[in-house]
């Protein structure tokens, strides 16, 4: 019994170094601006989504000169609540971010009229001090969808096979992981209608493990391109990419950074300019109460993204124009692009 | 109780202060290296978990599994069983009442609640009956097959909640929200803490007469101590060691019930951030005391409610409070080999001047 | 003779809480050898550890020959030709007999690969030179605890021990291997120049044995005698500290009823083998049985069965009349059977739990006890706590203290305390006074006897033969599972008992057992 105490003990504690040196900084206190709040339902340092949010208000505070401080919740559902009680007691403006909040969304804010609330990927309307933000994830994913078709059949890449067939690997099946599916399989049956598009879910947004996994059996089924749409679950994407020498797309922020040499693209959502905005629309007290915003490739909400010029380009020239041109057909309406939300 | 509190409960207690105290100091000195400053860092932890009605309300809501997974340890443990499933029979427990909750929408609280209660307690308790029987058959070791069995729950309950039971707004890892009867009604404004806490308390006085009054506790205890000694005795052991399995099972299934009847009011994929072997831990430090894993229940909600306050207001990372936890759990391990220790510098301390007078 | 091997000078060791070693001075003549005796806790085992390397002491000094030494380890001892042959054997059961010899320091092969033949010859040559033959390729498990012996006394004597301690030597042999352990030591000092310490609490055997003896008391040094100035009465008072008084156990006559009924039972030990082949036995009230037997033939098991611990493979219990087969525990402890068990910490105490909780076990849904059938009432509890520990003269500041900060005689008046008290027909016990010191094994053979007086019928198991000759009324021998003789008490001696004991009966005393048991 004492042995096994004493080994269970070691292990409570090796466990907890471990988690002690990713303790983040968050944020800094100065000045007398406006506080917002940034509460995420994950944490930092996914280079995806909640980095993307955290871009947002690190922007806010150059520009605007806001203070703010992030509340993490880890994926802790005991701390949901808690978190976003402190920081509308600390803030004026508080962003939320990640679906785990869509019933706390419908309570809060009513017991903090003052404070006013963004929350991102929902369209609730009708409560005064709740502006949602909304991103037509369908349109730039329509982008991914046609550069990864363009792709796949370029056998002259190394990895990439003959079949017409492209891979997704969805954080979870809710709504908005819908809508990247439904744009990127238009966007790539819209370049070849004999292109396959295979979805898998890790149900998982943290878990890069899942994601590997997922994507290892796309690969395995013949697509040479998986896009990532999992937060940090995606980095596991990238680890099979890169292993079996195969290829994927990031998502949130432009991720090739990571690993250029197997990431071809990124769908990026800015989510980050979009609370950056509505901060702005805020501050100025221009916002509508209880309103919608929609960040769609009009709004330069959503698009694609590249890397920067000293990395290896899979999309040629003439793949980025015709995606330009794509762009602009979207945004003129002339292609229609199907919503999955 | 009392004439209980003999010497061995003194320096139980003795060490088990200093055991805190000096984990407090090492968390000054983790605070210290990383510049920062440790009276900050402490006052934001007390006024984070008691500064306020909120603060106070939000530290017994955290309190309410606690409690109750850390009896359910504490009640195989006597038994000298080891259950580290709790976990999974929290998931169980919790997916049973919410499972109850969105069925049955049409029943009378009166009935529904009870129903819920006792659905997870029985899944709780059905779970924990599979490890029991295991050992108590074929001897295989039950902190491998709860280990195990904890995994095998939350990826179960993660199927369930994604794909039978998904809300219909996504498979987003919950189920649908219970119907509202079934909705406790919270108690402080914005916390969580909810009436669940008095069904914890009536529970947790259950389980301390049973434990601490009755035969069966003693029997249980016997068992645990010295399971040959008990066969001896008369008393069955192996039906001993299944009843506690079951009584743990069932309390680490209900405080998956009360997260889901009283917090989230759906049961949620991750619901539980490892309550129960918080509660594993609370019932080694005070060694299976029903009394002592109240109140140390309460201290770990203090710190954990605590420790997210500390980090906003001073950036000292909430993980200092697991640096701690752990701490303690080590001291209190390791408190025999202090005692002796301890002791030996006593003594030598003694015949060194006993020595020296002689010398003089 | 006449030249001081070693001294010990001022000796204290002090244990947390208790002071072992009490400024002891000690000094062993070469080539004698020199019995230490005293009860359990005495402080001889400390004593002779410190000699040993084991402890270092808290004060006092070693002299080897004359010069001081310090000994850190015992191997500093074994560098200054001292060895030690344990009570509790140390040896690797599943090793053959000559790598068991020359463990820790065996011959090599290529400095790497122990050397079996070698190894082999050492233990050939061993033997011959000492006078003690072993098979030297025989596994350990396989043999005898006399010839066990024997291997540690080789591989001390292999290390180059010529001071030999041997801490109770003697406890786990039959009469007639400790008559040749005699043999051996009186030949390794006489012939072979070896010096032997012997520590032991069998007075008889210091007198037949020893040269010299001295006598420990509660850690302290009483005082050394010539062993042929010495006798069994002037030992024992000094090590008791008082007058002690044997035999005055008073018996009376009581009417005999036959109450329990074993009727040719088998039954297997844990490996699974056959272990009692055969036993049939009887047991009338107001009668003690003893069961005489070396351990390990199926004495333990016999208890086990008869009070429902063990399953019964074939044959028959009967007690007033009502079978016990298939009985739980429980059932058998209802049907009037109180057990005290051989090994007290194993199965007859929980050593974390108070005294009061201990007395409590088997009573613990009495209604006496208990409040509305489930609640414990402590206050009754703790009052029979209380008195029995006055009645049996258990040493405690109070019935809360824990079991496991008892001494053993203490733990033992506990057991007996429990199971006497529930005033039962029949008695199991086994091993009542082992390890317990003299003044308590006086006050639990009253006890035994008492129960004996008022009616109860008493199956008594001891490997120690004295106890078994001083209590019983009749006595029967098991070996090998079987019952290889029934004697009443005084028809038979310890030496005569003693080949029954090995089953040597039928070709050494060529009578029937048949007759025997029937007569």
């Amino acid at each position: 019994m004492k042995k096994r105490i004493i080994a269970l003990a070691l292990v409570a504690i090796l466990v907890s170094a471990t988690l002690i040196g990713c303790g983040s900084d968050s944020g800094t206190v100065s000045g007398e601006g406006t506080k917002v709040g940034l509460v995420l339902a994950g944490g930092l340092g996914d280079r995806s989504f909640y980095d993307s949010a955290n871009e947002g208000v690190e922007e806010a505070k150059e520009k605007l000169g806001i203070d703010f401080k992030v509340y993490e919740c880890r994926n802790d559902p005991s701390l949901y609540n808690d978190q976003m009680v402190q920081a509308s007691q600390y803030a004026d403006i508080v962003a939320v971010v990640g679906h785990e909040f869509g019933d706390l969304i419908l309570e809060i804010p009513t017991e903090f009229p003052e404070v006013h609330y963004i929350y991102v990927d929902s369209e609730i309307e009708g409560i005064d001090n709740v502006t949602t933000v909304s991103y037509a994830e369908n349109e730039g994913s329509f982008l991914a969808g046609a550069l990864a078709a363009m792709l796949t059949t370029d056998t002259s890449i190394e990895g990439m096979n003959a079949d017409k067939k492209i891979g997704m690997v969805g954080g979870m099946d809710i709504p908005v992981i819908r809508n990247f599916l439904v744009g990127y399989e238009a966007g790539a049956k819209y370049i070849d209608p004999d292109m396959e598009v295979i979805p898998l879910f890790a149900e998982d947004f943290e878990d890069p493990a899942k994601g590997k996994e997922s994507a290892t059996v796309l690969y395995d089924r013949g697509a040479d391109i998986v896009f990532a749409v999992a937060g940090k679950t995606g980095e596991g994407v990238f680890e099979a990419a890169k292993e079996l020498d195969r290829y994927a797309i990031g998502v949130d922020t432009d991720q090739r950074y990571i690993n250029p040499e197997s990431i071809v693209a990124s769908m990026v959502k800015r989510v980050g300019k979009s609370i950056y905005e509505v901060i702005e629309i805020v501050e100025n007290g221009d916002i509508e109460p209880g309103k919608v915003v929609y960040y769609g490739l009009s709004q330069d909400g959503v698009g694609m993204g590249y890397g920067t010029d000293d990395m290896v380009q899979y999309a040629t020239e003439e793949m980025k124009a015709e995606l330009e041109d794509i762009k602009t057909k979207i945004v003129s309406g002339e292609i229609e692009v199907p919503a999955g939300k | 109780m009392k004439k209980l509190m003999g010497k061995q409960r003194s320096e139980y207690f003795i060490s088990l202060f200093l055991s805190i105290f000096a984990s407090l100091l090492i968390g000054v000195l983790i605070m210290v290296i990383n510049g920062k400053n440790p009276i900050v860092g402490y006052s934001a932890l007390v006024t984070g978990s008691f500064g306020s009605t909120y603060n106070i309300a939000t530290t017994f809501a955290k309190t309410v599994p606690l409690v109750l997974t850390g009896l359910g340890t504490a009640i195989a443990f006597r038994a000298g069983i080891f259950n580290v499933g709790g976990e999974g029979q929290l998931y169980l427990g919790g997916f049973a009442a919410a499972y109850i909750g969105i069925t049955f929408t049409k029943l009378p609280p009166m009935i529904g609640i009870p129903l819920a209660i006792l659905a997870g307690a029985v899944a709780g308790a059905a779970y924990g009956y599979i490890p029991a029987i295991l050992k108590v058959k074929y001897k295989v070791d039950e902190v491998i097959t709860t280990i195990m069995l904890n995994t095998v729950a939350a990826l179960f309950t993660g199927y369930l909640v994604n794909h039978p039971f998904a809300t219909t707004q996504g498979k987003m890892g919950a189920t649908e929200i219970i119907a509202e009867q079934y909705q406790f009604s919270k108690l402080i404004k914005l916390s969580t803490l909810n009436t669940s806490i008095f069904y914890m308390a009536a529970i947790a006085l259950i389980i301390y007469y049973l434990m601490e009054k009755t035969s069966f506790g003693y029997e249980l205890k016997m068992t645990g101590q010295n399971s040959q000694f008990a066969r001896y005795g008369g008393i069955n052991d192996k039906k001993q060691m299944i009843v506690a399995m079951l009584i743990s099972g069932g309390l680490c299934g209900m405080a998956g019930v009360f997260e889901v009847l009283g917090v989230h009011y759906r049961f949620l994929q991750n619901i539980s951030p490892g309550y129960a072997f918080d509660g594993m831990l609370i019932a080694l430090i005070v060694k299976n005391n029903p009394i002592g894993i109240i109140l140390m229940s309460i201290f770990f909600g203090a710190l954990k409610t605590g420790s997210i306050s500390m980090e906003n207001a001073t950036g000292i990372p909430s993980e200092l409070v697991l640096v701690i936890q752990s701490i303690i759990i080590l001291f209190i391990a390791g408190e025999a080999g202090f005692k002796n220790i301890y002791k030996n510098w006593r003594l030598k301390k003694s015949s060194e001047r006993k020595v020296g007078e002689e010398n003089a | 003779m006449g030249d001081k091997i070693i001294e010990l000078k001022n000796i204290s060791k002090q244990f947390p809480g208790v002071l072992a070693n009490d400024n002891i001075n000690l000094e062993i003549d070469k080539g004698e050898i020199h019995a230490i005796i005293g009860e359990n806790g005495a402080g001889k085992s400390t004593l002779m550890n410190t000699l040993y390397g084991l402890f270092e002491p808290t004060s006092g000094e070693i002299y080897i020959d004359g010069n001081k030494v310090r000994f850190l380890s015992p191997l500093d001892a074994i560098k200054h030709k001292i060895g030690m042959v344990h009570q509790h054997f140390m040896l690797v059961p599943s090793f053959t007999v000559a790598e068991n010899i020359v463990l820790g320091i065996e011959p090599r092969k290529n400095k790497l690969f122990i050397n079996k033949d070698e190894a082999i010859k050492i233990t050939e040559d061993l033997s011959k030179t000492y006078g003690l033959y072993v098979d030297p390729r025989q596994k350990v498990e396989t043999i005898s605890v006399g010839i066990q012996q024997r291997i540690e006394i080789l591989k001390v004597l292999h290390k180059g021990a010529d001071i030999l301690i041997l801490d109770e030597p003697t406890a786990v042999l039959t009469p007639q291997e400790t008559q040749e352990l005699f043999s051996i030591v009186r030949n390794l000092v006489d012939n072979l120049g070896k010096t032997v310490i012997i520590i032991t609490h069998k007075l008889q055997e210091v007198l037949q044995l020893s040269d010299r003896v001295s006598v420990m008391r509660q850690g302290k040094m009483i005082g050394t005698l010539n062993t042929k100035e010495a006798n069994e009465q002037i030992l024992a008072e000094m090590m008791v500290g008082r007058e002690v008084l044997f035999d005055k156990l008073e018996r009376k006559e009581v009417p005999h009823k036959e109450i329990l009924k074993v009727q040719n039972i088998k039954a297997k030990d844990n490996r699974g083998l056959m272990i009692i082949k055969d036993i049939s036995l009887n047991l009338k009230s107001g009668e003690v049985l003893g069961i005489a037997g070396i351990e390990g033939n199926g004495q333990s098991e016999l208890i086990e069965v008869l009070t429902g611990l063990r399953s019964l493979e074939d044959g028959d219990i009967i007690v007033n009349d009502v079978s016990l087969i298939n009985s739980t525990p429980k059932e058998i402890r209802n049907a009037s059977i109180a057990h005290v068990p051989e090994d007290r910490l194993a199965m007859g105490l929980s050593k974390d739990a108070s005294i009061y909780e201990n007395i409590l076990m088997g009573s613990q849904y009495n209604e006496e006890y208990t409040k509305i059938k489930i609640q414990l009432n402590n206050k009754k509890i703790k009052k029979r706590a209380k008195d029995l520990i006055k009645k049996f003269d258990i040493r405690t500041p109070s019935e809360d203290v824990l079991i496991g900060n008892l001494s053993g005689g203490n733990m033992q008046k506990v057991v007996i305390a429990r199971e006497f008290s529930f005033n039962t027909e029949i008695l199991i016990i086994a091993q009542p006074t082992r390890g317990v010191d003299i003044g308590a094994i006086e006050f639990i053979h009253e006890q035994i006897i008492e129960k004996r007086n008022q009616g109860a019928a008493i199956l008594l198991v001891s490997a120690d033969l004295d106890e078994i000759f001083r209590l019983s009324d009749r006595i029967l021998t098991i070996y090998e599972g079987r019952i290889t003789g029934e004697f009443k008490q005084g028809d038979i001696t310890k030496k005569e008992i003693g080949l029954y004991m090995t089953g040597r009966n039928k070709s050494e005393l060529g009578g029937g057992i048949g007759e025997e048991i029937n007569g």
